[in-house]
């Protein structure tokens, strides 16, 4: 069973591209700065006693008449933790954010666990609310996929609060994907993660209604989290100064992540995830 | 600039609404959004784009306000007044006629005139001189030149009927004099049109504006006459359409003495014809109508017992024909003077004056029949003397009876002014005037010139003459409608009512006339015209005919309504900028 109904064939050959010194528990695919079993040369050294002798390069021992044995990179697995925003403001919007939220997140684990990567994942508003374990394997999705059909939205949030309570759950060099609407305190959440020593990846997310509101007039805004209230008459200056301020708060998000060198996009949910994915591809993934 | 509907301006109030409107706090709705951290964020913002929407949102209230003025504007309908003179310089005549008495929309034609000049006088530059001419039988300048607006105003409420005709080659000369003067100056006649042809035409600048409508329902009075035992009343049409009315007769207090209704068709006259008439001095006779549009001619004031007779001088050098034709009358003693022999005293000494090729240089006070008159005199108009190829008579109470057909008449000369008798190419061949309140009749041919004294025509002719000569009683001392009051020794008092102050206007009625120890009663009748009082909205001239212009004011409505949508369009541009 495939949720979220998408493509995901089109993923198929794409892989999460880290940056080096990721830390694995498993041989997979990636390969590490270890010296390990794969099939990638690395170095030669001399002979010890004990050494496999298949590992002796005989055409260097013709050469030279000296033994060397040959070294080949390790491969590794890779845990990618996804963490989902699961508070109120990402289930709205006549394009829920939460629910294509939910197809991305699974997009990405789909994506890892095709490349022999472990994947966690963990939902909440201010602490976790939900978490899957790090789990592997072909068999894992259809667990990948049952664990975020379950998972609703609701309450105030808090996207650092979430993050830092994220603490103990993660081991240096791992991925972790942040995936929100960034409409709540978020910088002291990340800078946690930096700390960590994550690779982090930011997906920040907005509805088309947020990006380019269609109602007209005056409103009485209600935060569907809070309840708060504001009066406003919306006409095209308003509206102009809306868009602004919402520019300012991305790019606000995007330098914070540039400096951190943290991988930040912004996904508009009127655009389907796998199309989506494949078109930020070159930035964030390989093909294998 | 005047308003026609300036009662629209109530929708002005319109204004203050839209202020209040955005005065008010405006009711919102309630809308859910995923979080209201970035709106609250607008406040902090102050980038122009902000400022803009504050200085654009004053911008649309001030066009709104405007726009709102415009079409306020709009709605009263404004016209832009503009006196045609060249140099700002303009001669106004007014046709008092009574043609200009008929009611149309609520007012008459002359209401009408006044009421438009007094806009232009009103919306007039400071420096542009105008000035007013009253166009009746005679013109009569009310003001010259002047750019008094207060003064031409005062001037212009002196303009009233008191005429049955307009003459207007004396109004147009007078302002072609007037304009001479003056170098640029417009002359602009506003008038119904309804008199003959114009003789002469100023050379340029010249502006006939035409008030009221070709259709007109008028019954008149035309005259009311007593033999003693019966009273003839004179009932004519003059309108277009056919009319039907009453006809009342009253006594001198005023009781009703007799009713008959009446039906006529355009140009149709009935004399209807009372018995046993009460015990009265005098009588009058009305039209009772609703649909009647002219007021003015629907009364008439008549003695009842007439001195019928009189003395009648001829001034002649002999005319065999006139002479027995005038001594068919018993009742009218006859005398003849040569022209050489009559003198100013004699004017005091006869009821009746014929004058044969012959005109003195003063004319008595009394009516007075002419025959080839002088070419020029100093009295009216006249025309050289030209050979007659064809005539025809027109339809005149004189012309009663009076069979033309066979009547050849060969030299003559065209008379200027007056209700035509007969009329030929050069215009008019015999017309009737009224001179002071006096009738004059004139035929602009010798008796000689012609076979007239030789048919039947001419009896009846002189018949009809002397008959309205002798129902136009005139008292001692000539007053007439639309006279004043004269003052000195003379007390004039409604007829058993307190005496009028000097000054006052004398309408149609009856008055007692105080001379020292001597009173006498007097009837003023209004004028009376049984030509068609239709407007004619072009002008016969000698040099074709001049279309009348019904509106000489440019109107701004359209103006005003291109404003307005412009004006909705930017604000459409400015409501939607930045979208």
């Amino acid at each position: 069973m495939v949720p979220f109904d998408m493509d995901l064939a089109r993923l198929d050959r794409l892989m999460l591209r880290h940056k080096g010194g990721l830390a694995g528990t498993s041989s997979g695919k990636r390969l590490s700065n270890k010296f390990g079993t794969s099939l990638e040369f690395a170095d030669y050294r001399p002979y010890l006693p004990g050494d496999d002798i298949r590992r002796i390069d005989w055409a260097m021992y013709g050469r030279s008449r000296r033994l060397y044995t040959r070294l080949n990179r390790s491969e590794l697995d890779a845990t990618v933790n996804i963490v989902i925003d699961g508070s109120a403001s990402m289930d709205w919007g006549d394009w829920p954010k939460g629910r294509r939220s939910l197809a991305l997140a699974f997009a990405l684990g789909y994506i890892s666990i095709r490349s022999y990567d472990r994947v966690a994942l963990a939902m909440g508003t201010k602490d976790i609310g939900s978490f899957l374990p790090p789990v592997h394997g072909r068999a894992a999705l259809p667990r990948i996929g049952g664990f975020l059909e379950r998972q609703e939205y609701g309450h105030a949030g808090n996207l650092s609060s979430l993050l830092l309570s994220l603490k103990n759950l993660l081991r240096p060099n791992q991925f972790t994907v942040v995936i929100s609407d960034f409409l709540s305190d978020w910088r002291q959440g990340l800078e946690s993660l930096v700390f960590a020593r994550q690779q982090v990846l930011v997906f920040h997310v907005v509805s088309p209604d947020e990006a380019e509101p269609q109602w007209r007039g005056p409103l009485t805004l209600v935060d569907s989290e809070t309840g708060g209230r504001k009066d406003v008459d919306l006409d095209q200056f308003t509206l102009a100064a809306y868009k602004q301020a919402g520019e300012e708060h991305r790019q606000e998000i995007q330098d914070y992540c540039r400096s951190r060198g943290i991988s930040s996009f912004l996904y508009n949910v009127g655009t389907d995830p796998v199309e989506f994915l494949v078109t930020i591809a070159p930035a964030i993934l390989r093909t294998t | 600039m005047e308003l026609l509907t300036p009662l629209a301006l109530m929708a002005g109030l319109v204004i203050p609404a839209i202020i209040i409107l955005y005065m008010l706090k405006k009711r919102t709705r309630p809308q859910t959004v995923s979080s209201i951290m970035l709106w609250q964020r607008l406040e902090r913002i102050n980038r122009p784009a902000l400022r803009l929407s504050k200085l654009l949102r004053t911008l649309l209230l001030a066009l709104q306000l405007l726009t709102a003025l415009l079409l306020v504007l709009a709605l009263a309908r404004p016209v832009l007044n503009m006196f045609g003179g060249s140099g700002g310089t303009s001669i106004v005549i007014i046709d008092a006629s009574i043609s200009m008495g008929v009611k149309e929309d609520g007012e008459t034609r002359l209401e009408q005139a006044i009421e438009r000049v007094r806009s232009k006088i009103r919306g007039k530059a400071p420096g542009d001189k105008v000035a007013l001419i009253a166009m009746g039988e005679d013109a009569m300048v009310l003001s010259g030149f002047s750019t008094d607006g207060a003064a031409l105003l005062a001037a212009l409420a002196q303009v009233e009927i008191t005429s049955a005709r307009a003459n207007p080659n004396a109004a147009l000369a007078l302002a072609t004099n007037m304009a001479a003067a003056e170098e640029g100056a417009s002359i602009m006649l506003y008038s119904s049109g309804c008199f003959g042809s114009l003789a002469r035409m100023p050379d340029e600048g010249f502006d006939f504006i035409a008030l009221g409508s070709q259709e007109v329902e008028n019954l008149l009075i035309e005259n009311v006459v007593s033999d003693g035992d019966r009273l003839y009343v004179t009932v004519f049409n003059n309108g277009t359409v056919a009319a039907s009315a009453s006809i009342e007769i009253r006594d001198d207090e005023g009781q009703l003495t007799g009713r008959r209704e009446v039906q006529l068709d355009p140009q149709e006259r009935q004399v209807l014809v009372w018995r046993n008439l009460p015990e009265s001095p005098w009588i009058s006779a009305a039209v009772a109508s609703k649909e009647d549009q002219l007021e003015l001619d629907n009364l008439h004031y008549s003695l009842l017992a007439q001195d019928v007779g009189g003395k009648l001088l001829l001034v002649s050098e002999g005319n065999l024909f006139l002479e027995r034709a005038l001594l068919l009358y018993p009742d009218i003693s006859v005398s003849r003077v040569a022209p050489a022999g009559y003198s100013a005293a004699m004017a005091q000494l006869y009821d009746y004056f014929v004058f044969d090729g012959f005109l003195p240089r003063e004319l008595p006070l009394a009516p007075i029949l002419v025959f080839d008159p002088p070419h020029p005199n100093s009295h009216f108009g006249t025309g050289a003397v030209m050979k007659i190829q064809s005539y025809q008579p027109l339809s005149h109470p004189l012309m009663d009876h009076a069979d033309f057909s066979d009547v050849s008449i060969g030299f003559g000369k065209a008379i200027v002014g007056g209700s035509g008798l007969l009329e030929f190419d050069g215009g008019l061949l015999a017309a009737d005037m009224e001179r002071q309140g006096q009738p004059l009749v004139v035929f602009g041919f010798a008796l000689q010139g012609g076979d007239l004294p030789l048919r039947p025509a001419f009896p009846i002719l002189l018949r009809n003459i002397l008959d309205s000569f002798s129902g136009s009683y005139q008292p001692s001392i000539p007053l007439k409608y639309g006279d004043k009051v004269p003052g000195g020794e003379i007390s004039v008092q409604a007829y058993g009512g307190s005496p009028l102050p000097q000054g006052q206007r004398l309408g149609a009625g009856a008055y007692t006339l105080a001379t020292g120890d001597t009173q006498e009663l007097i009837l003023l009748n209004p004028p009376v015209t049984t030509d068609s009082v239709a407007t004619q909205d072009s002008l016969e001239t000698p040099r074709g005919k001049v279309q009348g212009k019904g509106e000489q004011r440019m109107p701004l409505l359209w103006p005003l309504i291109l404003s307005a949508l412009l004006l909705v369009g930017i604000e459409w541009w400015v409501d939607n900028y930045g979208s």
